[in-house]
C-alpha cells in the first residue's frame, strides 16, 4: 500500500460536565473522537449515533456534528489525510485498546518538546491510520450503514406492529432519537416519512383483508391499527382513490 | 524533504543464549545493525574500542564497520540489521543507553510484535515504527535536544480554529501540550502577538460577523453558535471591540471592521468580513 499523506491538526483530551449538549458545528478536517469515560451521542447528517467509553468516531471532512453526552472524558484528534483511498469513517469499538494505546504516545509526544516531534507524530498518525484500516475491516459501522440498518430496524418495527396504536414520536424518543432527526434520514432512506410509511403498512394489511376475509370495516380498522372508521376509510380513500368497500367489491 | 527518508528493515531477532561462550568474529555490514541489550553483558569491539554493554545497553554500528562481539555466559539480545539514507539526521557509531521510559525498547518490542502477528498493514506500520525508532535514537544521541521553536503552539491553534465554539479551557489546553497555562500563554504571545484568550476571541468574533452579515440567525442563536456564554457577553465584547453593537454592524452595508487575526497559509481568508 502506498503511503498516505497525513498531518496532525490537533489532538485535545476534554473533560464535559453533565447533561452538556454542543452546537452544531463543520470542522474543517477529518476528526477522530475516542471516548475514554461517560456516555453520549453524536449527531451527524441528523442521525444519532450512541457511543460509550472505549468507542470512537472518525468523521470525514467538512462534517456537521454536534455531540450530547455526560460526564465524558473524550480526546479530540483533527488530521488530514490525503490517499486515492478512502478513510474509514464510523462508530468502531476499540475492543483491544489499540487505539488508545497510540493515542497516549501521541499525547506524550506532544508534550516532550524536543526535537523531530513533529515527524514522530506523524509516523504515529500513519500508525493510528493503517490500524483504524486494519480493525475497522471486522467491526465498522459506517455512518452511512448505521443510518441504514438504524432506518430498517424502525421499518421491521412498523411492519410487526402496524396492528397497535403507535406514537412515532414517543416510539423514536424510546429508542434514543429525537423525531425531528429521524424524520429526515428517515425520508432520505426509504423515500416516505415515518408516519407515510406506517400508514402505508396499514392500507397495505387492509387491503389484504378486504380480499381475503369478511370482516366488517369496524373489525378491519382495529386489526390495522387506524382509530376508527373514519379515520380507516378517509386515509383509504386517499391512498387508493376508493373506499374500503368499493375496493372490496370490485376485486372481491 | 521527508518524502526522501528511506528506511528498510533487514532483519530484525530477538535471541537468548543459555549458557553458552559466543563468538563473533570481526566482520561488517552494508547496513546499520543495532544491538538492544536485554539481560547478561555483552563485549562488543568496534574500531578498536571495547564495549562492556549491559542491560539496556544500545550498540548502533553504522554501515561498513567491523565489530565483533562476544561474552562468556547467558545474555539476552534484540538485534536489528536496517537502511537508512540519513535524512532525519546521521547516526554516529555508538554504545549508549535507553531512557527511563525504555523507548527504545518499547519501539522494538511493538515492531517484533508486529512481525509475529502479520496482521494486515503491518509492513506499513513496522515502517512507521522504524522511522519512530530512527528518530527516537537521534533523540538520545543528541541529548533530547529542546526543539528551537514552539512547534506544538501550531496544534492548539488549528485547535482553537476548528473548535472555536466549544468551551475551551485554556489551562487544560496547556496542559495537554506539557505546558503551564503561564507558560503558554507567555510563548504563545511571544509567537502570535496576542495571548491564546485573544486570539479564540477573535475566531469567535470573525465567525461571528460572518453570520451577522450572511444569516438571519438572531444574536442569541449567533452567539451560542459561535462559544459565547451568553448573548450579553457577546453584545459587550463586540461592542468593546468595535465600538458598535453587533445589530448596527448587521444593518449597515457601509460598515467595515477589520480585525487581528493570526494567519499563516491555511487560513479561510474569505471568513474575513467585507462590506457587501
Amino acid at each position: 500500500m502506498k503511503d498516505p499523506n497525513v498531518s496532525m491538526k490537533f489532538l485535545f483530551e476534554k473533560s464535559r460536565a453533565d447533561s452538556y449538549i454542543d452546537n452544531e458545528c463543520m470542522h474543517s478536517c477529518y476528526e477522530l473522537v475516542y471516548c475514554r469515560q461517560g456516555t453520549g451521542y453524536f449527531c451527524f447528517n441528523n442521525v444519532n449515533i450512541p457511543f460509550k467509553s472505549g468507542m470512537y468516531v472518525v468523521f470525514p471532512p467538512s462534517s456537521v456534528i454536534s455531540e450530547s453526552g455526560n460526564l465524558t472524558v473524550c480526546d479530540y484528534l483533527g488530521f488530514e489525510y490525503e490517499y486515492p483511498g478512502e478513510l474509514s469513517c464510523g462508530l468502531f469499538e476499540d475492543d483491544r485498546g489499540n487505539i488508545l494505546k497510540i493515542i497516549e504516545l501521541m499525547q506524550c509526544e506532544l508534550k516532550k518538546h524536543t526535537d523531530h516531534s513533529d515527524k514522530c507524530l506523524e509516523s504515529y498518525l500513519k500508525i493510528l491510520i493503517y490500524t483504524i484500516k486494519r480493525e475497522s475491516e471486522n467491526s465498522l459501522t459506517p455512518l452511512s450503514q448505521h443510518n441504514s440498518n438504524l432506518i430498517s430496524e424502525i421499518k421491521s418495527y412498523f411492519d410487526r406492529n402496524y396492528d397497535k396504536p403507535i406514537n412515532v414520536s414517543e416510539y423514536f424518543a424510546s429508542i434514543g432519537y429525537s423525531y425531528h432527526h429521524l424524520r429526515h434520514s428517515f425520508k432520505e432512506v426509504c423515500g416516505f416519512s415515518p408516519n407515510q410509511y406506517l400508514m402505508n403498512v396499514r392500507i397495505e394489511a387492509a387491503k389484504r383483508l378486504l380480499l381475503s376475509t369478511d370482516y366488517t370495516l369496524e373489525e378491519i380498522y382495529r386489526k390495522c391499527g387506524f382509530n376508527s372508521v373514519s379515520h380507516f376509510v378517509a386515509n383509504f380513500k386517499k391512498s387508493t382513490n376508493k373506499t374500503p368497500t368499493e375496493f372490496r367489491e370490485e376485486r372481491g | 524533504m521527508d518524502d526522501a527518508v528511506f528506511t528498510h528493515i533487514e532483519f530484525l531477532k530477538h535471541r537468548s543464549y543459555d549458557n553458552e561462550k559466543v563468538v563473533v568474529p570481526p566482520h561488517n555490514h552494508y547496513f546499520y545493525e543495532m544491538t538492544y541489550v536485554l539481560d547478561g553483558c555483552l563485549y562488543t569491539d568496534m574500531n578498536n574500542k571495547h564495549y562492556e554493554c549491559e542491560p539496556n545497553s544500545i550498540i548502533l554500528v553504522p554501515p561498513n564497520v567491523a565489530h565483533a562481539h562476544n561474552s562468556n555466559d547467558r545474555y539476552e539480545v534484540i538485534y536489528m540489521g536496517f537502511y537508512y539514507n540519513g535524512l532525519f539526521g546521521p547516526l554516529n557509531q555508538r554504545v549508549f543507553k535507553d531512557d527511563d521510559e525504555k523507548t527504545i525498547l518499547r519501539l522494538l518490542r511493538q515492531m517484533l510484535e508486529e512481525y509475529d502477528n502479520t496482521e494486515k498493514y503491518y509492513e506499513n506500520i513496522c515502517g512507521e515504527l522504524q522511522k519512530i525508532f530512527i528518530l527516537n535514537m537521534l533523540r538520545l544521541q543528541d541529548n533530547n535536544r529542546p526543539s528551537n521553536n514552539d512547534a506544538v503552539l501550531k496544534y492548539a491553534v488549528s485547535y482553537m480554529q476548528d473548535h472555536y465554539y466549544d468551551d475551551i479551557d485554556m489551562q487544560e489546553l496547556a496542559k495537554s501540550l506539557g505546558y503551564s497555562y503561564h507558560h503558554f500563554r507567555h510563548i504563545f504571545k511571544e509567537n502570535f502577538n496576542m495571548p491564546p484568550k485573544q486570539f479564540l476571541l477573535n475566531q469567535r468574533m470573525q465567525y461571528a460577523m460572518r453570520l451577522l452579515r450572511t444569516t438571519n440567525k438572531n444574536i442569541s442563536e449567533i452567539s451560542r453558535n459561535c462559544g459565547f456564554s451568553s448573548a450579553t457577553r457577546f453584545i459587550s465584547s463586540f461592542k468593546a471591540l468595535f465600538n458598535i453593537s453587533p445589530t448596527q454592524y448587521r444593518n449597515s452595508d457601509t460598515i467595515n471592521l477589520d480585525i487581528c487575526i493570526f494567519s499563516d497559509d491555511t487560513a479561510d481568508a474569505d471568513l474575513r468580513p467585507t462590506a457587501q
